[in-house]
C-alpha cells in the first residue's frame, strides 16, 4: 500500500496523522527544490535500506565509523557517496560532525543545498518506518515517482550564522534583505527554535517539518512554551518530553 | 509513586520508556509487549501519542545533527537537555559535539 492503513494497528487512529503520513509518501516521491521524484524516491528507498545494512551495523560497532570500509547494502540508483550520507544519517546520527560534512561538500557529490533536501527525505522516510513499527503494522510502500523538474530555488538570503549548513537569517541576524524569506516561511513568529530553520535553505522542507511537527508533537511556536499542552492529546506535556528526551538520548542526539 | 515512576516523576514514565525504548531498538516482541502495557497505563489514545512524539523526535534528532544546529538557549535546553541530564539520560552537552 501507499497509503498508509493503520486500522490494523488496534489503535484508534488519528485521522489527521494518517492523512498527513498519506501527504509525506507522495512527497517523498515528486520532484523537490534539487532532486526529481525519481531521485527522491531512492533517496526514501536507501533510507529504508539502511536499517538492515551490515556495513551500518559493524560501523556502529566501530570505535570509528570511519575505521570500517565497505558498500552499504540496499538499492544503488544513486552515487555511493550520496548512499552512504543517507546510511549514516540514518543509523549512526549521533556521531556525524562538522569535518564529516564539509568532507561530504568537498567529495563533490553533493552541494550544500542537495545536501539539505537529502536530509529532509531521508528522515521523513525513516520516521514513518519508525512510526509503523511503533504501531505494529507494515512500512507503507512507496508510491511510483511522478514525474516533473526541480524547482532549484535558493533563498538569496541564506548564508551560514552558526549551524553547519546556511540558513535563512531573521529580520535581526540579516538586514534589510532577509525579511520577505524569512516571513514567508515563519510570519510573525516571536521565536523559531533552531530546529525550525534548521533546513531553511530549502523552504519546502521546513514546510514539511512544520506539517509534521503539528499532529505529532506541537505547532513550532507553542515549542518555548512549557505550559503549552496540544488540546485532545492522551499525554500531558511532561509524559511528551519524557519520551522525547529518551528518544535524543537514545539517538545520541544533543538537541 | 514506586519505582521508574518514583524516578522520573512522570506518571507512567516506566511504561512510556519502556515502550520508547523497544520501539528504539526495533524488537518486534518488546514492542508488542510494551504497547499492551503501555495500553493498560494511558488507554490506546495514549500509545498512539507516544508513537507520534517518537516520530517526531527522530525527525528533530536527525535534522539537528546533520545540520549542526546550535542548541537554543533556554526552553530547549531546560526541557530537553536538562531534564534529560537530571534522569541520567546521558545527553551530549553542546560543548563536547562541537570538539568532535
Amino acid at each position: 500500500m501507499s497509503h498508509p492503513d493503520y486500522r490494523a494497528c488496534g489503535l484508534p487512529v488519528r485521522p489527521e496523522v494518517e492523512a498527513l503520513h498519506a501527504k509525506l509518501l507522495g512527497r517523498l516521491t515528486r520532484a523537490g527544490t534539487w532532486w526529481t521524484g525519481v531521485e527522491r524516491r531512492a533517496i526514501a528507498a536507501a533510507a529504508r535500506a539502511a536499517r538492515d545494512c551490515e556495513l551500518c551495523r559493524e560501523r556502529k560497532a566501530a570505535l570509528s565509523p570511519a575505521a570500517v570500509q565497505g558498500r552499504h547494502d540496499g538499492p544503488d540508483e544513486l552515487p555511493a557517496e550520496v548512499v552512504d550520507v543517507i546510511h549514516r544519517v540514518v543509523t549512526d546520527p549521533g556521531r556525524l560532525s562538522k569535518s564529516w560534512y564539509e568532507g561530504v561538500l568537498e567529495g563533490g557529490g553533493l552541494d550544500d543545498a542537495h545536501y539539505v533536501e537529502l536530509i529532509g527525505v531521508t528522515v521523513t522516510l525513516n520516521a514513518l518506518d519508525v512510526f509503523a513499527r511503533a504501531v505494529g503494522v507494515d512500512s507503507p510502500r512507496l508510491p511510483e515517482a511522478a514525474r516533473g523538474e526541480p524547482s532549484r530555488e535558493r533563498p538569496a538570503s541564506a548564508r551560514v550564522l552558526g549551524a553547519w549548513v546556511p540558513q535563512i537569517p531573521s529580520r535581526d541576524e540579516g538586514g534589510d534583505d532577509a525579511g520577505d524569506e524569512w516571513r514567508s516561511l515563519y510570519g510573525d513568529m516571536p521565536f523559531v527554535p533552531q530546529i525550525g530553520r534548521a533546513l531553511s535553505l530549502v523552504p519546502a522542507e521546513v514546510e514539511n517539518l512544520k506539517d509534521i511537527s503539528e499532529p505529532h508533537y506541537m505547532a513550532l511556536e507553542n515549542v518555548a512554551d512549557p505550559r503549552y499542552q496540544t488540546p485532545g492529546r492522551a499525554l500531558d506535556r511532561l509524559q511528551m518530553e519524557l519520551v522525547a528526551s529518551r528518544v535524543s538520548s537514545l539517538n545520541d542526539c544533543f538537541y | 509513586m514506586a519505582g521508574a515512576e518514583a524516578e522520573t516523576g512522570v506518571t507512567h514514565g516506566a511504561a512510556l520508556l519502556a515502550y520508547t525504548d523497544a520501539v528504539m531498538a526495533d524488537d518486534a516482541s518488546a514492542i508488542a509487549r510494551t504497547r499492551d502495557a503501555l495500553a493498560a497505563a494511558v488507554g490506546p489514545d495514549g500509545v498512539w501519542d507516544t508513537a507520534c512524539v517518537i516520530l517526531m523526535f527522530n525527525v528533530v534528532d536527525r535534522v539537528a545533527d546533520a545540520t549542526g544546529i546550535p542548541i537554543d538557549e533556554g526552553i530547549t535546553r531546560d526541557m530537553r537537555y536538562e531534564i534529560g541530564k537530571e534522569l541520567g539520560m546521558g545527553h551530549l552537552t553542546p560543548e563536547e559535539r562541537a570538539s568532535r
